[in-house]
């Protein structure tokens, strides 16, 4: 009968345990990945997203006005994941990316609110996204 | 659970979703269970098929713990991230290993280089995917979840597949090779259920996540873990019924560790005060008494072991002392008969010479000479005596069965002993029928015995008498010879018989002995299926011999 096989414990070992360490590392060290969110929308002055819902069908429809915000985990502030930032703008952070309501970027579920005096598509660069990695 | 929710939103929206006890508790027991047992086997049996289930347990229990992280998104994003890009790989380490193991348990053989770098080549997308974060692209807090990226995604489920297709082909294939079918058909279904348990839970919420967009479809992974269960009772039926990994005392381990975990697990539901120092006092309370109960079991395993260890050995140094004894007996034979031709020499010489054929003998020689003779008949005697016991050991005595008297047999054998009689100056009687009694038997073998009888009743009688009774009883002929004698004690009447048994007092009757003589008469007896045997009323009380055999035979 065969012994273990060290070389393969050894090299499973040794390539799990770099990965797992580098990935711990890319996380939850420098916490260097993009978190998506959605934010309170003005529809007076921005192209927002709205929940495709009938609230006299479904109880739980919340058509409240929303656009989605794109940052970096390291740059975000804690609000932002508790969804209780107010009237927050990227432009006062780094590597953030807001995306108001357009054909192209409507999800399933989705429509743009209608009160928005401008029809154009709305990708707004706010800063530069060089530093966003995804 | 409250300190340590990071991200209240996150922890509003799972519980909205699915109960934290119901995760918890489909992961963690199964987790540990998995990992005592892998650990287990691992630590008892050092063989390559133990380290490849030990693998399987370890990276399975790997994924139980970062899937469960993976849904507390309460713990942080950031946290989750981590958790969720090692998902895959972990699922497709124990897919790996999980085959390994089949191969290795099924055959006995390590799994070919050929096949393992194969495997590893499989692997290596994913491994390299999830060193650089490619496999998730973002995080998203309005639902709590990783975004993957799904082309990345779908890839470890083709890899999973084919994976469970090979351990189904290769079990096959095995079941058909190999004269242990049992074995490899448990240990297939084992594996074989547990895989495809698990890829059809995961690729279904894959399927449903990213094409049905249906909600919570996240909750239907959990089914995934009962495939593990499964496993762990195939393999421990197994080592039970195939001591499978050369393990003992599994059945009450595997009880009690299981036992310990589902009682643990009640912490999980646990909600008030009471309940939780109620679970915490059963727990302390199983592990004293399970651990008790284990080494109690193990005690008496290993006890059983070294009886039938020493049994065996026993059996062993029985073989070679038969072996001994009969070579023993063969020597004894061989010399004996060496010796009886000599003596009888002697003993005929020292007649011819006590009968003048020489010449006159002066008288002050006939007295040493007469001792010599009496020596001399003792020591042929005493050489019959071995030379009997060997032909009986050794199954070639001889018997010449012919018709005779017996009532004439038992007067002959008392005329040829009247000078002994008549020297020890006591009172002989012998009482005999008129009628004939006869019989059909060894008649020189049943004389050798009434010989020995009177003989020795003579001998250790000092004064007093000796009687002689030949008598029918029914269809029984009895001989018996009573005397005064120096008795026996009741301790040595039932070994009386055996081989090289004298009684304790018969030294003191000055008589030379071997302790073979009565043992050579129940032999030769019991061949003629008669019986001897022997009564006193203890020492120095006198004693009775009796023999009986079947009339006419």
């Amino acid at each position: 009968m065969h012994k273990n096989p060290t070389y393969l414990i050894l090299l499973i070992t040794i390539l799990i345990s770099t990965l797992i360490w580098y990935r711990f590392n890319d996380f939850v060290i420098n916490k260097n990945f993009v978190i998506n969110v959605a934010v309170n929308c003005n529809t007076e002055i921005e192209q927002c997203f709205v929940s495709d819902c009938n609230t006299e069908i479904d109880s739980e429809c919340d058509q409240e006005p929303y656009k989605k915000i794109s940052i970096l985990k390291k740059y975000a502030p804690a609000c932002l994941e508790e969804h209780s930032c107010e009237n927050f703008k990227c432009s006062d952070f780094q590597s953030c990316m807001e995306i108001n309501c357009s054909e192209a970027s409507l999800d399933e579920g989705e429509i743009c609110s209608s009160e928005s005096s401008d029809n154009e598509p709305d990708f707004k660069l706010v800063k530069s996204t060089s530093t966003v990695t995804k | 659970m409250d300190i340590l929710v990071n991200v209240k939103y996150c922890y509003d929206f799972l519980i909205n979703q699915v109960p934290v006890s119901l995760i918890l508790y489909s992961h963690i027991p199964t987790a540990l269970v998995a990992i005592l047992f892998g650990g287990y086997v691992w630590i008892r049996d050092r063989r390559i098929q133990s380290f490849t289930l030990f693998a399987v347990c370890l990276c399975f229990a790997a994924w139980c713990f970062l899937d469960l992280a993976s849904w507390f998104a309460f713990l942080g994003s950031d946290k989750v991230m981590f958790s969720w890009s090692l998902v895959d790989l972990f699922a497709l380490l124990f897919f790996f290993f999980s085959y390994y193991f089949l191969y290795t348990f099924t055959t006995n053989n390590d799994l070919p280089l050929w096949q393992k770098l194969l495997c590893l080549l499989a692997l290596s997308p994913t491994i390299i995917w999830t060193f650089f974060g490619h496999n998730l692209t973002s995080f998203d807090a309005n639902t709590c979840e990783a975004i993957e990226d799904e082309l990345i995604a779908i890839y470890p489920y083709y890899v999973e597949g084919i994976f469970v297709v090979v351990s189904i082909f290769f079990s096959i294939f095995q079941y058909r090779k190999t004269t242990e079918k049992s074995k490899v058909l448990l240990s297939s279904i084992g594996i074989i259920t547990f895989l495809f348990f698990f890829f059809s839970a995961t690729l279904s919420v894959n399927l449903l996540v990213n094409y049905a967009a249906v909600e919570s479809a996240y909750n239907y992974e959990i089914y995934g873990l009962f495939g593990m269960p499964i496993l762990l009772i195939y393999l421990g039926y197994l080592i039970i019924k195939y001591k499978a990994f050369d393990i003992k005392v599994f059945t009450t381990q595997g009880i009690v560790a299981t036992l310990i975990t589902l009682v643990a697990s009640q912490f999980f539901f646990a909600q008030s005060e009471a309940a939780i120092i109620l679970t915490g006092v059963t727990l302390l309370l199983v592990i004293i008494f399970g651990r008790f109960l284990i080494r109690s079991v193990r005690n008496e395993i290993e006890s059983r072991e070294l009886i039938q260890s020493q049994k065996g050995q026993l059996e062993k140094a029985n073989e070679r002392l038969k072996v001994l004894d009969k070579q023993k007996t063969e020597f004894v034979s061989l010399a004996s008969h060496q010796l009886r031709a000599p003596m009888t020499a002697i003993k005929g010489y020292i007649t011819l010479i006590l009968d003048g054929d020489y010449g006159e003998l002066q008288e002050h020689m006939k007295e040493p000479l007469r001792r010599i003779y009496s020596s001399t008949q003792s020591l042929i005697q005493i050489v019959g005596d071995f030379l009997d016991v060997t032909r009986i050991e050794l199954g070639t005595m001889k018997f010449t069965f012919s018709d005779f008297d017996f009532k004439d047999l038992v007067k002959d054998v008392v005329n040829e002993l009247t000078p002994n009689i008549e020297g020890s100056k006591l009172e002989f009687k012998l009482e005999t029928p008129d009628a004939a009694m006869p019989l059909r038997g060894d008649a020189a073998k049943i004389k050798q015995v009434m010989n020995n009888l009177i003989d020795n009743s003579v001998k250790y009688t000092k004064q007093g008498w000796v009687h002689a009774k030949v008598e029918q009883l029914g269809t029984k002929y009895r001989f018996s010879v009573q005397d005064t004698g120096v008795g026996i004690s009741p301790e040595a009447l039932p070994k009386l018989f055996a081989k090289f048994v004298r009684a304790e007092n018969a030294n003191d009757a000055n008589v030379i002995g071997t302790g073979l003589g009565l043992y050579v008469a129940k032999q030769m007896i019991e061949k003629h299926n008669g019986r001897i045997w022997a009564e006193s009323d203890g020492i120095g009380k006198g004693s009775t011999f009796f023999v009986e055999i079947e009339a006419g035979k």
